[in-house]
This record gives structure tokens, C-alpha cells and sequence, in this order.
């Protein structure tokens, strides 16, 4: 049986957001329960850590994870700036990718 | 219990027998009372954040005594990173209550008392700091909340604590014995004291020998014997027993503060922290106000927010939502909101370590964060009760909306924009009278200290002389030829 991806996310603690972090996860969660878990940050082991900030100060704290590491900040990806409503879609596909890479 | 829902919070604290009276009568149960609960709701959240997983990276951290994760309300800050977090930390709670949450106090009292001890200890040989970890440990572990005990009722002020008619205007030690002390006096505006479970005594003022009686710090549980609480009134308090007339029904305006009277309490030596050493007694005081003044731009840049999304809530209500002017002042207000807030930062982003280890935020800029909010929310408030219009101000009540005969005249005056309900418009009216008026603004003016209080220390820490020379440089003044000319006028 092939073991399902898992992705670390870990919010920022969003005391001023630009944008809907925890919608954004909630969503993410409702695309792709088939072939990611998403777990808290906590419950290690995980293959990849998902940040979600909510602006673009991007202050949450870093727990200790050396895989690959996915930042939402604002509207940035990995500090690229995006469309918000294109922020879910290019999500998917970079957790998608790693996934890929993964199996 | 490190980390307590706010469920479990309102739950140890029905285990608790504080005295506590309104209007001549002995409140028997703080929780579920009508006048108590809205605040207790409000503190309840610190404890709900730090379960959530979308803001437990602010509410939580890792204690630097234990290294478990510990609720942030009871931690010592480590780092300038900390400090910031506080400030963010305080902005989010505040934007979900609009209102006061009360545990700000004693987490300031915590760390304030924290690197006093350590300094009392390096210099006079004490114990204090050991007593101290021990008993903030218990705290974190118990995850308490602690009220910061701090402001004495002052008599004359013009009068130092031990030249006053009464002896008990300020808190001080009455007898020492082989057990440990016991004190008397009296602490007022105690911001979340009844539904506290520790209370932090420290001194008011910087102290001189002949008041070192009145030099004490230390721990009591609110319940302790010898402990009442007379619970104070505030503006429109009676409407705790409404609903939408309250404005804010599930969590209050400002803090739900007390006058707390300390007749012959006895604390043992374990939970003394100061006794005599009024040398310490300024510094004491000066962290605890720096660390409170920092808060400001957080808590009530949180409730700022609330105001400025209800004055652009009413006003789309009203019909009135596109017009210029009113952008115009929305813009206002966020602009003071973000003023706040950067000093709140600015302050934390400067900020020291102290050499207890514990950081320590800017004080002049700490200072100027609680300058602005003694002016700053006044305008807010006004802006957003300019917005509203004065209806805010002459609403019937919520029995007469609900009432079955007058209620349909109430919904066809009241009513605004065909969009929304007049019951929309109604709610949206009561929060702003009760987040912009009375008790909210003398808060935002008075509390962790008064205009004045902030100005002197602007001036001692300003650094005035520096500021001369920068201009006396510019002018091409001389300063050392200049004195050297005038000594030299003298002497012929």
C-alpha cells in the first residue's frame, strides 16, 4: 500500500490577515483528501511543512523540519506574488509536484 | 494544566470563593453573574487562542523554565521577536472581543517583577528571584490568571505614602514574623481582578527609606482571607442585563474593574517578592509601565479595528456607504489604528535585555504608544460616531423594539438602506454607543497611567541636551568657545 502524503501546515497566528488562511486550508483540505493529510504542524513525521501567513510579514514561527517548506504569505508563494483567487490553484500544484517527486 | 480552554478557565475559577460585592450585596458566584460574565468571556478567550490552531503560534511559546508550551499571558519574554508577538497577540484577541481581556495586566506584573528580583538578588544578596521562578512556574503550569496589582488609591498626592492622614492609601507591610508578612491598603481599577485567580501585588510609586514599609511585592490568591472586592460601576452597566442594548453582549466594555481591599492579609515568605528595598521600587514601577504602555497599540488597535469596520458598517447601512466624506474618515481612522499599532511594534522592535535575561521593550517609545491612545481613540471614536449619526445616541430601548405593539413603529422609523434589516442597523448603533463612549474612552485615557505620567517620562528619557547640540551644530554655535568666551566675560 502506498503511503499517503503528508503535509505539516502551521499558521502565523493571524493577527491581521490579508487573507483567508484558514478558508485557504480548508479548501485545500476539500481538493485533496484523496491524496494529501493534512496534520498540525505538531504531529510529526510529514514529508513537506505548509506556513500560512496572513500578510506578508510571514512571522510564524519555524518549527524544526528539514524537508521541503511551502510559505503562503499574503498573497505570495514562495514570496512570488499571485492573484489570491489564483493562490489555491498554484498551491495545489507546487503540493501536487512535491507529491509527485514524493511517490 | 499548561494550557487551559477557556471552558477549564471558567471552570477553576467556580472553584474559587473571592468576596465580591455590587451595590451592597455579595455576589455569591462570579461565573453566570450578568454584570461579571461578559468579562470573563473576554479573558476566557486567551485561553480558546491557544487552542486554535490558526493563532496558537501567537497565543502559545515555550516556557524558558520548563521548555514546555506554555500560554504566552504567563510566559517572560526571551527575545525583541517576543515582544512584537505580544503587541500581534493582543491585536488579534482584542479584534475578536472589541474589548479589554484583562490578562495583559498581570503578564506585564510577571515579567516586570521577574527581572526586579533578579536585580534585588545580584545586589543585596536576597532570595527573591528563586521564590519568584517557583511561583511563576506554578502559574505557568497552572496556566493562571494573574490580576497585576499595582495602583494604590494615593489620598493626597501631593503626599509621600507614609505622610498621608491614613496610612492605608498605600499598601504596606503591618507585621513580619517568622512565617511572613502581613499587609494592608487597598488597590483600585483592578482590570480583571474577580475573575482573576492570583493577584500580583507591587508598589504604586518609586519610594523613599522613610516609606520602605510601603516597598512590597507579593502573591495572593483573590480568595485569600482578608480579601474583599467591591466591583465597579460602569457606563450603561445595568444594560448587562439586556442583550443587543448592551452592544457588546458577549464580552463587555473595557475591563470590568474593582476596588480591592487588603484588611490584614497574611502572605507567607514563599510569595514575598519585595520587602523594604524601596531602592527597587522605581525600576519596579517604570517596567511594569513600559511593559503595559507597549500593549496599547495592540489591544486597542484590535478594538480600533472593531470600530472602524462598525463606522463602515453603519454607514453603508445608512445609505451613505459610497460617499467621499465618509471614505475619508474611514481612511482616517485606519491611519491613527496603524499609528497605534507601529508604536506598539516600534517600541518591541527596540526593545533590551535586561540582566535577569528577559527582554524589555523601549521605554521612550513604550511611552509615546500610550501618549497617542490618551488622543488617538478619542478621534477614532468621534469619527466613527460622526459616521453613525445621532441616533446612536437616542435609540428607544431594546424592550421597546421587542415590545409587541411598539416594536413594528420602531423597525418602519429606524429603518436605513432597503439592504438590510432595522434590526441590523439597530445592533450596529449599540455597539458603537457602548465601544465609543463613557467607560471605553476614560480606559483608553487613563489606564497604564495618565497623559502626565507618560509626558515626564518623555522628557527624562528624550534626551533634550543631545537635541540642543544638533541645533547649536547647525546655528554654528561653538559650544566650548562659547563657554570659554563667557567664563572669560566673567572674569573681566
Amino acid at each position: 500500500m502506498v503511503k499517503k502524503f503528508k503535509v505539516g501546515f502551521k499558521f502565523c497566528g493571524n493577527c491581521n490577515p490579508y487573507i483567508e488562511t484558514q478558508q485557504l486550508l480548508l479548501n485545500l483540505k476539500k481538493e485533496l483528501k484523496d491524496e494529501v493529510d493534512l496534520v498540525f504542524w505538531e504531529n510529526q513525521p510529514y514529508n513537506a511543512l505548509l506556513i500560512l501567513s496572513g500578510c506578508l510579514s510571514d512571522c510564524a514561527e519555524r518549527p524544526d523540519f528539514s524537508g521541503p517548506t511551502i510559505v503562503v504569505a499574503g498573497n505570495t508563494l514562495d514570496h512570488f506574488p499571485l492573484e489570491e483567487e489564483n493562490l489555491k490553484t498554484t498551491l495545489i500544484k507546487k503540493i501536487e509536484l512535491m507529491k509527485s517527486e514524493f511517490n | 494544566m499548561p494550557l487551559m480552554t477557556g471552558y477549564q478557565y471558567m471552570e477553576s475559577l467556580k472553584k474559587l470563593k473571592p468576596v465580591v460585592y455590587f451595590e451592597g450585596k455579595k455576589i455569591e458566584s462570579v461565573v453566570g453573574h450578568p454584570l461579571l460574565q461578559p468579562h470573563i468571556n473576554s479573558a476566557a478567550l486567551t485561553y480558546d487562542v491557544a487552542h486554535n490552531p490558526a493563532y496558537e503560534d501567537l497565543a502559545t511559546t515555550t516556557s524558558h523554565i520548563t521548555g514546555k508550551k506554555i500560554n504566552r499571558f504567563t510566559h517572560i519574554h526571551q527575545s525583541t521577536e517576543e515582544l512584537v508577538k505580544k503587541v500581534k497577540l493582543l491585536r488579534l484577541i482584542a479584534q475578536q472581543t472589541g474589548s479589554c481581556f484583562q490578562r495583559c495586566v498581570g503578564f506585564d506584573g510577571l515579567n516586570a517583577v521577574y527581572s526586579t528580583t533578579f536585580d534585588i538578588d545580584k545586589k543585596l544578596n536576597t532570595k527573591y528571584h528563586e521564590r519568584f521562578l517557583k511561583y511563576l512556574q506554578y502559574v505557568q503550569e497552572n496556566d493562571l490568571m494573574v490580576a497585576g496589582a499595582m495602583t494604590d488609591p494615593k489620598g493626597d498626592r501631593g503626599l509621600s505614602p507614609s505622610k498621608q492622614a491614613d496610612p492605608d492609601l498605600y499598601v504596606h507591610v503591618v507585621e513580619k514574623n517568622d512565617k511572613g508578612i502581613v499587609i494592608r491598603g487597598a488597590k483600585t481599577h483592578m482590570t480583571g481582578m474577580v475573575n482573576s485567580h492570583e493577584m500580583l501585588v507591587m508598589p504604586t510609586s518609586a519610594l523613599g527609606e522613610e516609606d520602605k514599609d510601603y516597598a512590597v511585592s507579593c502573591a495572593i490568591p483573590v480568595d485569600a482571607p482578608g480579601v474583599f472586592h467591591i466591583f465597579g460601576r460602569q457606563t450603561n452597566d445595568k444594560r448587562k442585563f439586556d442583550k443587543m442594548d448592551q452592544g457588546n453582549a458577549e464580552y463587555g466594555i473595557v475591563g470590568g474593574e474593582c476596588l480591592t481591599v487588603l484588611e490584614n492579609v497574611f502572605v507567607p515568605w514563599d510569595r514575598v517578592f519585595m520587602c523594604g528595598e524601596f531602592e527597587f521600587t522605581g525600576g519596579l514601577v517604570e517596567r511594569f509601565a513600559t511593559l503595559h504602555r507597549q500593549n496599547y497599540g495592540g489591544c486597542k488597535g484590535g478594538v480600533s479595528d472593531v470600530v472602524t469596520g462598525a463606522a463602515a458598517a453603519i454607514a453603508e447601512y445608512n445609505g451613505v456607504g459610497k460617499a467621499s466624506h465618509i471614505k475619508d474618515k474611514l481612511v482616517e481612522m485606519i491611519h491613527l489604528t496603524e499609528t497605534l499599532y507601529c508604536c506598539s511594534i516600534a517600541c518591541s522592535s527596540e526593545g533590551v535585555r535586561l540582566p535577569s535575561g528577559a527582554y524589555y521593550p523601549n521605554s521612550l517609545l513604550g511611552n509615546v504608544v500610550k501618549q497617542n491612545v490618551t488622543r488617538h481613540i478619542y478621534e477614532i471614536d468621534r469619527l466613527c460616531q460622526d459616521i453613525a449619526g445621532g441616533f446612536i445616541a437616542t435609540l428607544p430601548s431594546e424592550k421597546d423594539f421587542n415590545h409587541p405593539e411598539l416594536g413594528k413603529f420602531i423597525r418602519k422609523y429606524y429603518v436605513g438602506k432597503a439592504d438590510y434589516s432595522t434590526e441590523e442597523r439597530y445592533r450596529m448603533a449599540r455597539l458603537i454607543e457602548n465601544m465609543t463612549g463613557g467607560t471605553a474612552l476614560a480606559e483608553s485615557m487613563h489606564g497604564a497611567g495618565s497623559p502626565q505620567a507618560q509626558r515626564v517620562m518623555l522628557l527624562r528619557m528624550g534626551n533634550l541636551p543631545h537635541k540642543i547640540k544638533l541645533a547649536q551644530k547647525l546655528a554654528g554655535i561653538n559650544v566650548d568657545n562659547s563657554k570659554k568666551e563667557a567664563a572669560a566675560t566673567k572674569q573681566e
